[in-house]
């Protein structure tokens, strides 16, 4: 299991730091190698993900629920999924909450969260996994203070909307 | 005559020339026997140590070596270097004595048949005399055809009784039918479909095809398929210097070029390569393949838990060159990886010279790798050890030569040197090299002097950090102490020569080189010390611990 702790300071004020870290396809651009799918009725959605650990590439799908309490600046998100040939399986569960910052107009996310892998991968990349899902959350935080600053991360790609979420891969 | 004595006169007509092992009162009687039959016999310092030496003469000679044991104590040595045998699928005749015929009590009893299970070893039991040659026919039969080590057990009282003279013994090769099986054409044209459907082809080639001899037809479907050739650990570097397409190890060992070409494969062609989990990373090294695979095993499960989308059980042979006639015959050719650009990626140097990084009186273990395949000439062979340092070795040596690894056999260290002993006696005593970590060497250091003995012309190149260097690194990684790993080592040079071999300490790499002329000059049993730093960590372990895509 991959524990993770970590406190985003954000040069945007909470108010829109929260609009941007509660919309799935905000998070989504703001993580490399993501992409959203398919919404489903119970509000759950696909996501896939690319993960290099090491020099390989693996690809994960999950099924991704997100439960947002607006009032607290505050939201769980839990992915279950597993890898294109079936032989690793994760879970991850993780909250955030948006607070306020050092400052005026300084927003903090705080995020906690566990990660569990399971099977063939889980002994091919050791505790190299850690190492690469902490590399990812900083490459997040980066990118997650520049979008809140409205910066295009990808403005060659569209970004859909409705129930069908399309961000960049 | 003696039952011994027709035991010993059964393993001479099975092909048997050297044994390994250690006497006791429970085999010394077979082992005279043998030597007034002309056997070379290697009294060695430790009964696993001979069975290390009996598992790379296995291996080098691709026919069953031979270990002898005394009873109990003695056999109960041999639990490790079995397991490797095991692990490796040695062909393998362990000819251990044992305690009287029902004698619980002696001193020495051990249950050998229940032990043998437990070190995933065969048991043929000698139990009477008149079934003695049979023991010995049916024990080399499941060793050759099921490529496993079978213990020979015989107590000593059977041993001991007198039967008829033994005239008419049929080797356990009489048994076993010859000739080269011939591919399903039905495989065939399978094979050839998916040849036809696919953009970018591997072939990997594995110790199967270089036992084969299939080079030749390897390179003739490379040429038609552009395939990037890869090959297993355990055919490391064959046939590198006869393709420009050559991508090395398929696997953990693989460069960083290698590793992204691979991934892009739409086809994988594996001849004598099982593809286990290590060569194909459980599939995700090949993400969108299919595989097509020829072997003359009945059946084979990957690495990733499939069958082959395409089976040929064949002789590589054979198979090959029927697969290259179809092809031809169908107008198949692709260009596939044999582009320019590829080219260019796969020309690149692995490790260069600026990339070193040693410490005043330690030297950088790449450029110790670097050194070593310059000095040391391809026709002697290379045996790779264990621990953090192998993985240097497994992946910077680029020279072609004969290429002998024991990664993945059990993970047990210290067995390298004794393999690369038994490996050189079932060749001729044409000299090798091994590398090897500090603590692996003096794990059997008491064998350097069996080498000595024998002048056994073995280079033992010791990858000295003074220390556990696997659980150094991944102590640090792991946040722990990594310096509870660190054990310094007395000079080994000097080491060596007392036991009467040669030997030096090398801190620098014209010491290194000067003391490797000296080997190469006149090759005889030698260590050469070589003091490394600790700060490089291996490329496997970059990926594996930290995560790094290099």
């Amino acid at each position: 299991m991959i524990s993770i702790k970590e406190e985003i300071a954000v040069p945007s004020p909470p108010a829109h730091v929260w609009e941007v870290i509660s919309n799935p396809a905000d998070v989504v651009s703001c993580i490399s190698g993501a992409e959203l799918g398919a919404a489903h009725d119970d509000g759950s959605f696909d996501g896939t993900l690319v993960v290099r650990f090491g020099a390989v590439r693996v690809r994960f799908a999950a099924r991704v629920i997100l439960e947002l309490a607006a009032d607290e600046r505050e939201g769980r998100l839990s992915a279950r999924g597993r890898d294109g040939r079936r032989a690793t399986r994760f879970a991850a569960d993780a909250t955030f909450r948006v607070v306020p910052g050092d400052g005026p107009g300084r927003a903090r996310v705080i995020v906690s969260g566990e990660i569990t892998i399971t099977g063939k991968l889980a002994a091919l990349v050791e505790s190299g996994a850690g190492t690469v899902i902490t590399r990812m959350t900083t490459e997040f935080s980066d990118q997650l203070v520049q979008r809140c600053a409205g910066v295009d991360l990808h403005p060659a790609r569209a970004v859909g909307g409705g129930g069908q979420w399309q961000c960049p891969g | 005559m003696k039952v011994y004595e027709l035991l010993a006169q059964a393993f001479v007509a099975e092909g048997t020339s050297d044994v390994f092992g250690m006497m006791g009162d429970a085999n010394m009687h077979w082992m005279n026997a043998l030597a007034r039959r002309g056997v070379r016999l290697y009294e060695v310092r430790h009964e696993g140590s001979g069975l290390g030496m009996a598992d790379g003469w296995a291996r080098t000679a691709g026919r069953p070596g031979v270990v002898t044991t005394t009873s109990g104590p003695g056999v109960a040595q041999l639990a490790t270097s079995m397991i490797v045998a095991s692990r490796a699928r040695t062909p393998l005749v362990a000819f251990c004595g044992e305690t009287a015929w029902g004698d619980q009590g002696a001193v020495q009893y051990l249950d050998q048949r229940r032990f043998a299970a437990a070190i995933e070893c065969g048991f043929v039991h000698v139990s009477r005399a008149d079934l003695a040659e049979e023991a010995v026919q049916r024990a080399f039969y499941l060793s050759r055809t099921e490529s496993r080590p079978i213990m020979l057990s015989a107590p000593i009282d059977v041993q001991k009784q007198e039967c008829e003279d033994g005239d008419q013994y049929v080797p356990s090769t009489d048994l076993i039918p010859r000739g080269r099986s011939l591919p399903d054409p039905a495989a065939i044209e399978a094979a050839c479909d998916i040849i036809r459907a696919s953009k970018r082809v591997v072939i990997i080639a594995g110790r199967g095809a270089r036992r084969a001899e299939a080079g030749e037809q390897i390179l003739r479907l490379q040429g038609r398929t552009g395939a990037l050739l890869a090959t297993t650990l355990q055919a490391k570097n064959w046939l590198c210097g006869s393709t420009d397409y050559h991508v090395g190890i398929a696997g953990l060992y693989g460069d960083k070029t290698a590793m992204e070409l691979l991934q892009e494969a739409d086809c994988v062609i594996a001849v004598g390569a099982s593809l286990n989990h290590y060569t194909i990373e459980h599939g995700y090294l090949f993400p969108d393949a299919r595989y097509i695979q020829i072997d003359t095993a009945p059946h084979i499960v990957m690495g990733n838990g499939a069958v082959a989308d395409s089976y040929i059980r064949a002789d590589a042979v054979t198979a090959l060159t029927e697969l290259t006639r179809a092809l031809e015959s169908r107008s198949v050719a692709l260009e596939g990886f044999h582009t320019t650009e590829v080219l260019h990626r796969l020309t690149a140097p692995l490790a260069t010279p600026a990339e070193f990084h040693g410490e005043p009186g330690l030297l950088d273990p790449r450029e110790v790798i670097h050194v070593l395949d310059e000095e040391i000439p391809g026709e002697i062979g290379l045996v790779l050890g264990s621990g953090h340092q192998t993985d240097f070795g497994t992946m910077l040596f680029q020279r072609s030569r004969e290429v002998l690894s024991n990664y993945g056999m059990f993970g047990a260290i210290g067995q390298a040197p004794l393999l690369t002993i038994g490996s050189i006696v079932a060749n001729g005593n044409r000299p090798a090299f091994v590398v090897e970590g500090d603590a692996s060497f003096l794990m059997h250091l008491p064998e350097f002097e069996t080498a000595c003995r024998y002048d056994i012309p073995i280079l033992i190149v010791v990858m000295n950090d003074e220390g556990l260097g696997a659980e150094y690194h991944k102590a640090g990684a792991a946040g722990l102490d990594p310096e509870l790993a660190v054990i310094p080592t007395p000079e080994l040079g000097p080491v060596a020569v007392a036991l009467g071999g040669g030997g030096a300490t090398v801190r620098t790499a014209d010491q290194l080189r000067a003391a490797l002329a000296e080997y190469v000059r006149a090759p005889r049993p030698t260590v050469i010390d070589v003091r490394i730093t600790r700060n490089i960590v291996s490329i496997p372990y970059r990926r594996l611990l930290h995560g790094e895509d290099v």
